[in-house]
């Protein structure tokens, strides 16, 4: 024993240290608000169109997000009008004067689909909250409803495009560039068929576009008024053209069949989050890309792009967890992430 | 012959097996996302190990003393575990900065190992 003294204490140290990484890795955080800006205050020329609720209620208020130019960023959450229909919750959506949420569901694809339809009048009420840093300045990794549960005035949420999961690549949130490099093949969806990476960019006056990383410098989308820039891919819908390819030649992930999360807009300031449940024997199969295109095209989406999915497709509402995540088959339970998308104040 | 590093080698071996094996049972239930660092775990195992232990007793080295044979074992361990804990932080889909520290102490205890064997700490050489 005493012969072997160093490789038996390092091994105790070395097993005692891999406990606490998996431990620290594994743990979900508490820390959540990252303080990023919820409104639009420093796009000074947002236009701000009223759009026509495709619910019921009909919306009298007129934003007010306009008449705030200032210039700088302000964390403080600013309602955008002041309601004038009162807020009403359903077991499938929410409605006030500023926005209409409503959720759908479907059964395709030997899959439940949820999709939720999010008819805003100012773009700053779909935003995204990141998670915050530990002591050694590590981003904590934390549930979508734990995350959700930060912010008061949240309606819904998603799981987002899991920034921090990648070290390359663009990322802008809530306005925000938090990277600004360019997506390497290890990090993203970039294929021999497209080596650029595709992003989706929200604008601030409620409209999108796919935009590939080196059109535009970070710094030029946000000139041009990014509000959000999704990273994660790929792109499934462009400007109503299913451009999902058959076949992801290096990206095996995006051919068969997964939980997915996936944002996109149907018309300007009419968002659409799909969530599909997936990895649960033949109760819920999963999509692949190509499938998840095909039904974002039948629902008539402009734009679709995929986000992180797999155990992280999450889909929170009124407090509970709807869908039913899974990150291994049968295992059913939330997985932590490091940023959600949401509609609220 | 050399028994310790013939000994070594194909302990060396086993493990490196076990841990290719251990990756492709990992890999196989990743749902599609693939580790090159989970994939590629059994290398050091098998580089380090069996063929350095390999090369030496085909060259009839000296064999290292006692301190020397463990932080080198040490050393490879680290390495091993830290691409095995790596793989499966990417494939689950989430890092950690305190892996750096396997990437950095598993290489200065094998230099720290280099160094000892090929300065003092070394037995007298085997036939």
């Amino acid at each position: 024993m005493k012969k072997y003294l160093i490789a038996v204490v390092y091994t105790v140290l070395l097993a005692l240290f891999t406990l606490y990484t998996v431990m620290d890795t594994f743990k979900a955080g508490t820390s959540t608000d990252f303080d990023l800006p919820r409104t639009l205050a420093k796009y000074t020329s947002t236009p701000t169109p009223v759009p026509a609720l495709t619910a019921a209620p009909v919306v009298t208020a007129t934003p007010s997000v306009a008449a705030s130019k200032s210039e700088t960023l302000t964390p403080t959450p600013t309602p955008t009008a002041t309601p004038t229909i009162e807020p009403t919750w359903s077991a499938d959506g929410y409605i006030d004067s500023n926005m209409s949420v409503k959720i759908s569901r479907y059964r395709e694809y030997e899959s439940d689909i949820y999709v939720v339809d999010a008819v805003v009048n100012s773009a700053d009420l779909l935003k995204t909250a990141i998670t915050g840093v530990n002591k050694r300045g590590d981003y904590i990794w934390d549930y979508v409803s734990n995350i959700s549960n930060s912010y008061d005035d949240l309606i819904i949420s998603i799981n987002g495009d899991c920034w921090k999961h990648k070290t390359t690549g663009y990322s802008i949130k809530n306005g925000v560039i938090l990277r600004d490099t360019y997506t390497t093949a290890s990090n993203g969806f970039i294929t021999k068929e497209e080596p650029r990476q595709e992003t989706l960019v929200l604008w601030a006056d409620g409209s999108a576009s796919i935009v590939k990383e080196g059109d535009y410098t970070a710094q030029e989308l946000i000139d041009k008024g990014a509000w959000q820039l999704f990273n994660f891919g790929p792109a499934l819908i462009n400007d109503g053209e299913n451009v999902a390819k058959t076949s992801f030649t290096t990206v095996d992930v995006a051919n068969s069949r997964h939980p997915r999360t996936a944002i996109g807009l149907k018309d300007d300031l009419h968002y659409v989050f799909i969530i599909v449940d997936g990895r649960n024997g033949s109760t819920n199969r999963g999509v692949t890309c190509s499938q998840l295109a095909e039904f974002g095209m039948s629902l008539g989406i402009k734009y679709l792009y995929n986000l992180d999915g797999g155990g992280s497709a999450t889909l929170y509402f009124q407090g509970e967890v709807l869908n039913k995540p899974c990150r291994k088959e049968g295992k059913i339970g939330e997985v932590t992430v490091t940023d959600i998308v949401y509609i609220g104040y | 012959m050399n028994r310790l590093f013939h000994r070594n080698s194909f302990v060396y071996l086993l493990i490196s097996l076990f841990i290719l094996l251990t990756g492709f049972i990992y890999e196989l239930f990743s749902h599609g996302i693939y580790s090159m660092s989970m994939i590629y775990a059994y290398t050091p195992t098998l580089i380090l190990g069996t063929l350095l232990n390999a090369v030496l007793e085909r060259l009839k080295a000296y064999a290292p003393g006692s301190i020397t044979k463990q932080i080198w074992h040490c050393g490879v361990a680290t390495v091993t575990v830290g691409m095995l804990l790596n793989g499966i932080f990417q494939i689950y889909g989430t890092a950690n900065k305190l892996l750096n520290l396997y990437y950095i102490i598993g290489p200065l205890l094998l230099a720290t190992a280099a160094i000892l064997y090929l300065t003092k700490d070394r037995n007298v050489k085997e036939q």
